[in-house]
């Protein structure tokens, strides 16, 4: 009786150590010119993608609702899939991360994705679920869209808005200086990315 | 007015349900979350003369619009106006906003109504005839999902046919009352790689009237200065308040000033007051004492240059803490458990003998495993971002109050009030039927738990240095820890031999349990004065009736009762069980002074922060820093025989020593910091800043203080 007593109080000595540790938000190691944290998803298409197997090459991260205004503003346009098409002939991969809880907007089922692909004409290299919001969390993505640029070594070279123009207005669009498309460039004559950091705009990631 | 917004509340739901029971795709065509309308101040203008313009947005339930810093998503409330040449709009009054914490993200914004003011000057040429002016807003308007919608209202003044209305009401009261209030005082900030530490001084706290369960927080004006989600510690006395928030995105080396709110949030929910405030960086100077963290950005992204850790290797790391492990042997309250454990091994005969070594090493896979166990917390924590160190596990008064609990009840059971089963003096009888293994395994993870107090030394540098090393080198530290622990008790039931030194059983060894179990309840005391400076006298008193409780059940269990009787026996009996645990999900941690400054130490002393630090760093007095905690042994033990003693205090007050004392009883987000520079994770820490040379303006490399003092030693340090 003692006896399993005592080992009763020893179990809950740890009990709320081992809740403290629970309840704690993950919280995100991303900063601008260290290693981008690895990841491995399955996409849309059922294929496995590994980001430590994409080093030597530039990797954009597009956190994407295509519930949200912002995204709309960016997809309805024309402007998202015309970016991603220009990085991705320059051998870029590009990975479309929707990070939407089951039952929050945005949340989608594989094939939903591959028909939202193919009717908005989405021109990135392919689209990854995060329901779970792992990938999320592990980069702090806080919004829709969110872009982050990973350099052929695999560190970070940009994270932040897609472009200058904070506003759901689709007009805002055009005279708007698109901040990926400058990283990109930047890291393609050599040289370090003018604007590493910008403030993301949009709504926020539906974890 | 209040009929508007019933009826509007009213269609806002209709849409609401609309909206998601039908494709959500859809939901762009509605755009009436909020209902947005214009007032002037007066209908009827003079020239040269300035009146307001209120702005009112009314929001359906749920749905918010956001403040000038909108968090980590949404926008802020945009307002453009059109007006005739010459007459001039001033900026937006943003009232205080509240918090909406989502997940890992969170926003500042507004709920149900919210008045925003503009000044609007009239020129001296005013025209005659009606003045016409249009508004353009453009909000973002979320509840989860967001809706952006537009409006374009337009007003006008001077027109006869316009009715006039009284609009003091809202002028007056409303416009006002949830502005940020005045705030009097000297505001800081500093910064290090992981936190923004912001202190307030000179402040009337009192005239805050700052409710218990409230929380007190900054809303920085501009985006990236803190991580929004995350909450804030502080703490306040009568005239000062300190803040750590941590770091966001933005490097703070550009910023001389940061603007923003301090906002008390009633219950750490809705904002109940916001005071502008505006810190001015002070992290400048501390920048440049060898002490202080060159804040992270893009451009200097190389670690921070560490003060140099004694050129710790993996290899002596582990040797520390193997050594470190032997030591806690020694420490009062795992002693009398080691002890009884190694008496066994006295009364063991025969074959019991060959068993020994089982259990030996059931003794050691608990230690071992729990070291592990709460290493691997420690790093999982320290990985999830919270700053933590060594020792952790006792910032929090539940494992305190637990670990007296433990104590207790071992004491009562030395001391013989019960014996029920096995007990840790005869498992020999047990030996030959195997279940004393289970018995050796749980001995040592109470030996672990009952160690964790104690820091001993030589462990101080090796834990530091496994927190900064990848996963399996700092487990392979913890677990030499733990080897350390175990390996007498190992050594004495493996190697036959050793056991010769123990002394013959007989009755001696009743009398020798029995004395045991006054270190047992003097570790419990010591115990339960940690707790009274972290839950105060109710957590005390909780404490010592679970305590009663534990007695009051052992005493139950020896009655022999029958029929009637034994079913309430029983009853009192589970409710006993009960009381002790809950008794501690009771225990909080209450915001105290630090108390461990004795008194007679007062005049010398200040309690440490970086602010008191960085003050004390700009002179040019040396500087002495300890970093102890009430649940620490070994800094007590130093305290008391190397610094609180009247040589030592004198030494310092001749060289005029500043001397900053830091309490890490509870957590203090600002002390972990600093030990994190110093590559420790733990307490004790003394570090000793020499004065500044005449000459050259610069203060010599500051000095670590071994983990072992003696006035001797300390005179050594201060004087060289």
């Amino acid at each position: 009786m003692f006896k399993k007593f005592c080992y009763f109080l020893l179990t809950l000595a740890f009990i709320p150590v081992a809740l403290g540790w629970v309840t704690l938000p993950v919280q995100a190691d991303v900063e601008i010119g260290k290693p981008a944290p690895n990841f491995t998803a399955t996409d849309i298409y059922g294929k496995e993608v590994k980001l430590s197997d994409l080093k030597g090459k530039r990797v954009v991260l597009e956190w994407t609702n295509h519930l949200c205004p912002f995204v709309r503003k960016q997809y309805g346009t024309g402007n998202m899939q015309a970016t991603q098409e220009k990085a991705t002939k320059d051998g870029v991969v590009w990975l479309s991360i929707v990070s939407s809880a089951p039952g929050k907007q945005g949340n989608v089922t594989p094939a939903e994705a591959q028909k939202i692909v193919k009717d908005v004409g989405a021109k990135a290299t392919t689209r990854i679920l995060d329901p779970s919001g792992k990938i999320g969390r592990l980069y702090g993505a806080k919004t829709t869209p969110h872009m982050f640029v990973i350099d052929k070594n695999g560190n970070v070279a940009y994270e932040g808005a897609i472009d200058d123009k904070p506003s759901p207005d689709p007009k805002s669009v055009e005279d708007a200086k698109n901040l990926v498309l400058a990283a990109l460039d930047d890291l393609d004559a050599g040289k370090k990315v003018e604007v590493p950091f910008t403030v993301p705009y949009g709504c926020s990631v539906k974890y | 007015m209040k009929a508007i917004k019933t009826f509007f509340t009213l269609c806002a739901t209709i849409i609401c349900v609309t909206l998601f029971s039908q494709n959500a795709a859809a939901q762009d065509n509605f755009e009436h979350y909020a209902h947005v309308s214009v007032v002037p101040e007066k209908q009827n203008v003079t020239p040269g003369e300035t009146i307001k313009l209120a702005t009112i947005i009314d929001l359906a339930d749920h749905w918010h619009v956001y403040w000038r810093n909108p968090g980590d998503s949404g926008l802020p409330v945009d307002i453009q106006w059109t007006a005739p040449k010459g007459f001039e709009i001033g900026d937006i009054t943003w009232p205080v906003p509240d918090k909406i914490v989502y997940d890992i993200l969170a926003n500042y914004g507004y709920f149900k109504r919210v008045v925003f003011t503009q000044d609007l000057t009239i020129p001296a040429n005013m025209p005659a005839g009606k003045i016409e002016l249009k508004e353009k807003i453009n909000l973002l308007v979320c509840n989860e999902i967001c809706v952006p919608e537009s409006y374009t209202i337009p007003i006008t003044l001077n027109d006869p046919a316009a009715p006039q209305a009284n609009n003091d009401a809202l002028f007056q009261t409303e416009a006002k009352e949830k502005l940020p209030q005045k705030l009097t005082g000297d505001f800081s900030f500093s910064s290090n790689k992981k936190n923004l530490i912001i202190r307030l001084e000179n402040v009337d706290t009192k005239s805050l009237k700052i409710g218990k369960n409230d929380t007190l927080e900054f809303f920085p004006r501009d985006y990236g200065i803190i991580m929004h989600a995350q909450a804030p510690t502080f703490s306040y006395d009568e005239n000062s308040i300190s803040l750590t928030q941590a770091r966001g995105d933005q490097p703070l080396d550009d910023f001389d000033v940061l603007p923003g709110l301090l906002v008390i949030r009633k219950n750490g929910d809705k904002s109940s007051a916001g005071y502008a405030i505006t810190l001015k960086a002070n992290g400048k100077s501390l920048k440049n004492s060898a002490s202080a963290a060159a804040p992270q950005t893009p451009e200097n992204k190389t670690p921070l240059p560490k003060i140099k850790t004694a050129n710790m290797t993996t290899l002596t790391a582990l040797l520390f803490a193997f050594l470190g492990g032997l030591v806690l042997n020694l420490m009062p309250c795992v002693f009398p458990v080691l002890s009884m454990k190694a008496l066994s091994l006295v009364k063991m005969k025969g074959k019991e003998i060959a068993l020994a070594r089982k259990h030996g090493l059931a003794y050691t896979g608990g230690v071992v495993l729990s070291f592990l166990a709460v290493g691997g917390m420690l790093l999982l924590l320290k990985d999830a971002g919270e700053s933590i160190g060594w020792g952790f596990q006792l910032q929090n008064p539940m494992v305190i109050g637990l670990l007296a609990y433990v104590l207790f009840t071992i004491g009562l059971n030395l001391i013989g009030l019960f014996d029920i089963g096995t007990n840790m003096g005869n498992v020999g009888q047990k030996l030959t039927q195997g279940q004393g293994l289970s018995q050796s395994f749980f001995t040592g993870i109470l030996a672990t738990v009952v160690a964790t107090p104690c820091t001993a030394p030589f462990m101080g540098a090796a834990l530091g240095f496994a927190i900064i090393q990848p996963a399996p080198i700092a487990l392979g530290i913890f677990t030499a820890l733990g080897l350390g622990l175990a390996t007498p008790y190992l050594v004495l039931s493996c190697v036959p031999a050793t056991q010769k030194i123990l002394p013959k059983p007989g009755a001696w060894m009743n009398t020798f349990k029995q004395f045991l179990a006054f270190p047992m309840f003097a570790s419990a005391i010591w115990l339960v004065w940690v707790l009274d400076q972290q839950s105060g006298a109710f957590g005390i008193f909780l404490v010592l009736m679970g305590m009663l409780s534990i007695a009051f059940c052992v005493w139950l269990t020896h009655h022999k009762t029958s029929g009637i009787l034994k079913a309430v026996n029983m009853l009192v009996l589970v409710i006993c069980v009960l009381i002790p645990p809950i008794s501690l999900t009771y225990l909080k941690t209450v915001e105290t002074a630090p108390q461990i400054i004795e008194k007679s130490m007062e005049h010398l002393s200040k309690p440490f922060s970086y602010s008191a630090l960085d003050d004390a760093l700009s002179s040019d007095d040396p500087v002495f820093v300890e970093m102890t905690a009430a649940w620490c042994i070994t800094c007590k033990f130093n305290h008391a025989v190397a610094l609180n003693v009247q040589s030592t205090k004198k030494l310092f007050t001749e060289k005029n020593i500043r001397y900053l004392i830091g309490d890490w009883t509870n957590n203090d987000q600002e002390i972990t910091n600093y030990l994190s520079e110093f590559d420790r994770n733990g307490v004790p820490l003394y570090v000793f800043y020499g004065k500044r040379d005449p000459q050259t303006g610069k203060r010599p490399e500051p000095k670590i203080l071994p983990q072992v003092l003696t006035p001797g030693l300390v005179q050594d340090y201060v004087t060289k």
